[in-house]
């Protein structure tokens, strides 16, 4: 169903779609097949994905709720419409449920606490109390590690601060979720420090896009430059390393060697300690422990071992391990892209001591592009999907006909890229797109300057999560300022072939009227949330999850420039991380701070989030939502690019389907 | 970017041999080294070349020993230091040499580098407990390793010591080409129904 397959970690429910992928039904005769792409989904999952707001079975709901959350209940369903109460008592009762090892000793009446916690008691507890901030503060794959930071857990271990005064007031309640709150609407100090956009506010020399290490060659040895140098380095939010299992080092975001090396060392010597099997469990551990996840102060540490490299996302944004770790993904793919897998591997083999930024050349552009990417918010990372351009069907259906027809017989991808956001994309039957491949395609057009030239470019070039083992080859034009066309082929000596091709294409583009679209699509970026009735809103994410694809609407006239993309986009993540907290059902989640208030909402389908003037009312702001939710929905074939199949034609469209059997190619 | 290890008994004067060879400075305090401490000396001049050295400085106490395997891996050069007015300390090189081969084992253990220190020769003769003739001798048997004596307090023999330390390195790191040619095609068979690419 999907063009893109689900990425590999997910639900019970995607990993059904990613096993449907790979094992399409016998039953499914040729004609269908040649329409129907590989991703055939079992009735089941097809239902699942197709139907987006389909409410939870109330049953559900009435069993979750104990009494004690009553009172909660009737604020509840004033704030919000009907169909979404039975996902925000969810969200109250597994709120207040055990998230971890940590707050599983506090009372086993926990519900009721929480419910009635007042305002003020909220704001006054000093404590990590709320289900985010009291994750675990170290994650590895075994109990030793967790001796090793019993200190810093017992400071996280003070229960939830409990008062049994006061109206339990929803705003409060919900918005201590991502924070603590003080009653002055203030943001306080807690857990999470106070990088959360305040505290990069005013902060101009020590913001995540200062890249001084440009600059850093070029100032003079003496001491004190030295030791400024060493105090911007550390006063970074956001780190990326990579480094060998030897210690030395592959990519930094900042820094220069002789600030970065030490760091290495202890990165590796942390590595390495886990590696090794203590004396106690040595008996009993066969499997290598492995460090993943600790935090200093309010600084985590993400780490993640790949064999032979170790790669390190550092971040004062009070970032999830997850969300650190999907951005370690995908430094790993674009760091692959670049040398495969299988280099990587031989070169280490038998000589640890090997430097790998011999072998890495021009790559570190990409790495580096990435990292600023991510450390300033990346959507389509965070997400984890991709954007499509918005398109009418029978326009997208023209550009896809346009490539078909220039297509030849080496090409395995053809996409057409415009600004960041997918128009289009052609592929055989049998093989299939990721996500993370595909944001390492548009991370090298777009987020530098490499290919900008309106020139051809030729590269070599490993999509990891389709084959980590060898290069395919990119043929890559810019054939308008923001908009390229990328063929790819697994034949080296294609260059001619699709070059040929190339200009094929682009002369069916011109018969059949295809550019003005595309021009059209860069110039408007994407849609208003007042184009689709929901003025309110200022800015929104929707993901839908069968597609592996997300839609948003321009960030402008609200969030016009960097810096408050950037806050904006802060907030997203303590949104996304609060959803997706492990062993919490969260699913609604309303926030209210400084300026904006919030409402997330996540399913097995798709996942929102509207940001809204603090102005708004709760009400409003759900009302937004679901205007949203029913727009998506009618738009879904214009945003996203389903049913592709191996052409991206829509399959309702018998003209298209016959026209493509009578093509009889790709299948 | 090359990978120095420094092992050798405790209170032998490692930290302090990197201490003058990176910063120039020197403490007559002592402070035993916890785990391992790292230094980088950058713009290290090797005939024409610019080399940044990452110098591992490990504690020579025997409880520290656990960091072992994985802190070793990698290393282009080891560096053992002995005092030369304690014959324990120089005894005892013969079994840092094994325990590094043990755990980094290096591809080829014949040819890898060492470089043996024996360090505090600024302290009077009278206390001297090692003889220049005898640890040549060690240096000799054990495949002509460079050997130095050297004084960290003094700074005599420090830089000299660390250029062959570097060199070595250096061609421990080349020692072996790698190829560039690891294009592995991929063969994709698009009109092959059950294909797949080759995975």
């Amino acid at each position: 169903m999907a063009v893109f397959s689900p990425p590999q970690v997910l639900d019970d429910r995607q990993q059904l779609a990613v096993t449907a992928a790979t094992e399409p039904p016998v039953l499914v005769n040729e004609a269908s097949l040649a329409v129907v792409d590989d991703y055939i989904l079992s009735q089941e999952s097809i239902e699942q994905f197709s139907r987006p707001g389909s409410p939870v079975p109330l049953e559900r709901t009435a069993t979750l709720p104990p009494p004690q959350i009553a009172p909660d209940l009737v604020g509840l369903s004033k704030a919000f419409p009907i169909r979404l109460q039975s996902r925000a008592t969810t969200a109250l009762s597994s709120y207040s449920a055990p998230s971890n090892a940590t707050s599983a000793g506090s009372a086993p009446n926990s519900v009721a606490s929480t419910a009635t916690n007042s305002a003020l008691s909220t704001a006054v507890s000093t404590s990590p109390a709320s289900s985010v901030s009291s994750a675990p503060t170290v994650n590895t794959d075994s109990k030793k590690s967790l001796k090793l930071i019993s200190k810093t857990k017992s400071r996280s271990r003070i229960p939830p601060a409990i008062s049994s005064v006061g109206s339990p007031d929803i705003k409060s309640l919900l918005g201590k979720i991502l924070k603590n709150y003080d009653p002055f609407g203030r943001p306080y100090t807690s857990t999470y420090n106070n990088a959360f956009i305040d505290a990069d506010m005013d902060d101009d020399s020590i913001t995540v896009f200062d890249d001084y290490s440009v600059d850093a060659e070029s100032t003079g040895g003496d001491q004190d430059d030295e030791d400024g140098e060493m105090d911007r380095f550390l006063a970074q939010k956001k780190q990326y390393f990579i480094l060998s299992f030897a210690g030395k080092p592959i990519f930094s975001m900042h820094g220069s060697d002789d600030l970065i090396s030490a760091h290495m060392g202890i990165i590796q010597a942390l590595a390495a300690g886990f590696e090794q099997p203590s004396e106690e469990n040595f008996a009993t551990e066969t499997v290598p422990d492995q460090l993943r996840f600790f935090t200093a102060g309010t600084t985590t540490f993400a780490v993640s071992v790949e064999d032979p490299l170790i790669l390190v996302a550092i971040s004062k944004l009070g970032e999830t391990e997850g969300q650190l770790r999907t951005q370690l993904d995908a430094l790993h793919t674009q760091l692959l892209s670049a040398l495969t897998k299988a280099q990587i591997v031989k070169v280490f083999k038998g000589r640890t001591n090997f430097d790998l930024r011999k072998l890495l050349g021009g790559a570190e552009t990409f790495l580096r592009a990435l990292t600023r990417e991510m450390a300033f918010g990346s959507p389509a990372i965070l997400l984890n999907a991709i954007e499509c351009v918005r398109l009418r069907n029978s326009v997208r259906d023209r550009i896809n006909l346009a490539l078909l027809k220039g297509r030849t017989a080496s090409l395995l991808y053809g996409l057409v890229v415009a600004d960041g956001r997918l128009v289009s994309v052609i592929r055989p039957k049998k093989h299939s797109l990721h996500p993370p491949d595909l944001q390492v395609i548009f991370s090298m057009l777009f987020h530098n300057n490499t290919f900008h030239d309106g020139r051809e470019h030729w590269i070599p070039i490993c999509l990891p999560k389709f084959n980590n083992r060898g290069f395919l080859h990119a043929y890559i034009v810019f054939f308008r300022p923001k908009v390229a066309l990328v063929l790819i082929s697994a034949n080296k000596d294609s260059f001619y072939e699709l070059r040929k091709s190339k200009e094929d294409i682009l002369e069916n583009f011109e018969q059949e009227n295809c550019f003005a679209p595309i021009d059209l699509a860069v110039k408007l970026v994407r849609y208003r949330t007042a184009d689709i009735g929901v003025p309110a809103i200022q800015h929104f994410l929707y993901k839908s999850r069968g597609n592996v694809q997300f839609t948003m609407p321009n960030f402008e006239p609200h969030f016009p420039d960097r810096k408050s993309q950037h806050e904006l986009m802060l907030l997203y993540r303590r949104l996304h991380a609060a959803i997706h907290t492990r062993h919490t059902h969260l699913k609604v989640l309303y926030v209210s701070r400084g300026n904006w208030v919030a409402l997330a909402w996540a399913t097995h389908s798709f996942e929102v989030y509207c940001v809204a003037g603090a102005a708004t009312s709760k009400a409003t702001l759900a009302q937004g939502m679901d205007t949203i939710i029913a727009w998506v929905k009618r738009e879904e074939s214009r945003l996203f690019i389903s049913n592709g199949a191996v052409s991206g034609l829509s399959f309702s469209t018998k003209e298209f389907f016959s026209s493509l059997t009578s093509l009889a190619i790709y299948t | 970017m090359l990978k120095v290890i420094i092992l050798g008994d405790s209170g032998v004067g490692k930290t302090s041999l990197m201490q003058q060879y990176v910063s120039k400075k020197f403490s007559n305090q002592y402070k035993a080294t916890i785990g391992a401490d790292f230094l980088t000396k950058q713009d290290v001049r090797v005939d024409d070349r610019n080399v940044t050295m990452q110098l591992w400085d490990t504690a020579g106490q025997e409880r520290f020993q656990s960091l072992g395997v994985a802190f070793y891996r990698g290393a282009d050069c080891c560096v053992l230091v002995y005092d030369v007015n304690n014959a324990k300390s120089f005894e005892a090189l013969d079994s840092w040499r094994d325990e590094f081969l043990i755990q980094a084992s290096p591809r080829d253990p014949e040819s890898f580098p060492f470089v043996v220190l024996g360090n505090k020769i600024d302290v009077e003769e009278s206390k001297r407990a090692v003889s220049q003739k005898r640890a040549l001798a060690f240096c000799q048997a054990k495949g002509n390793i460079p050997y130095f004596e050297t004084s960290a307090k003094e700074a005599i023999n420090v830089d000299q010591a660390f250029e062959v330390i570097a060199r070595n390195a250096l061609v421990q790191e080349e020692s072996e080409e790698y190829s560039s040619d690891f294009s592995d095609p991929i063969n994709i068979h698009l009109d092959n129904d059950r294909g797949g690419c080759c995975s």
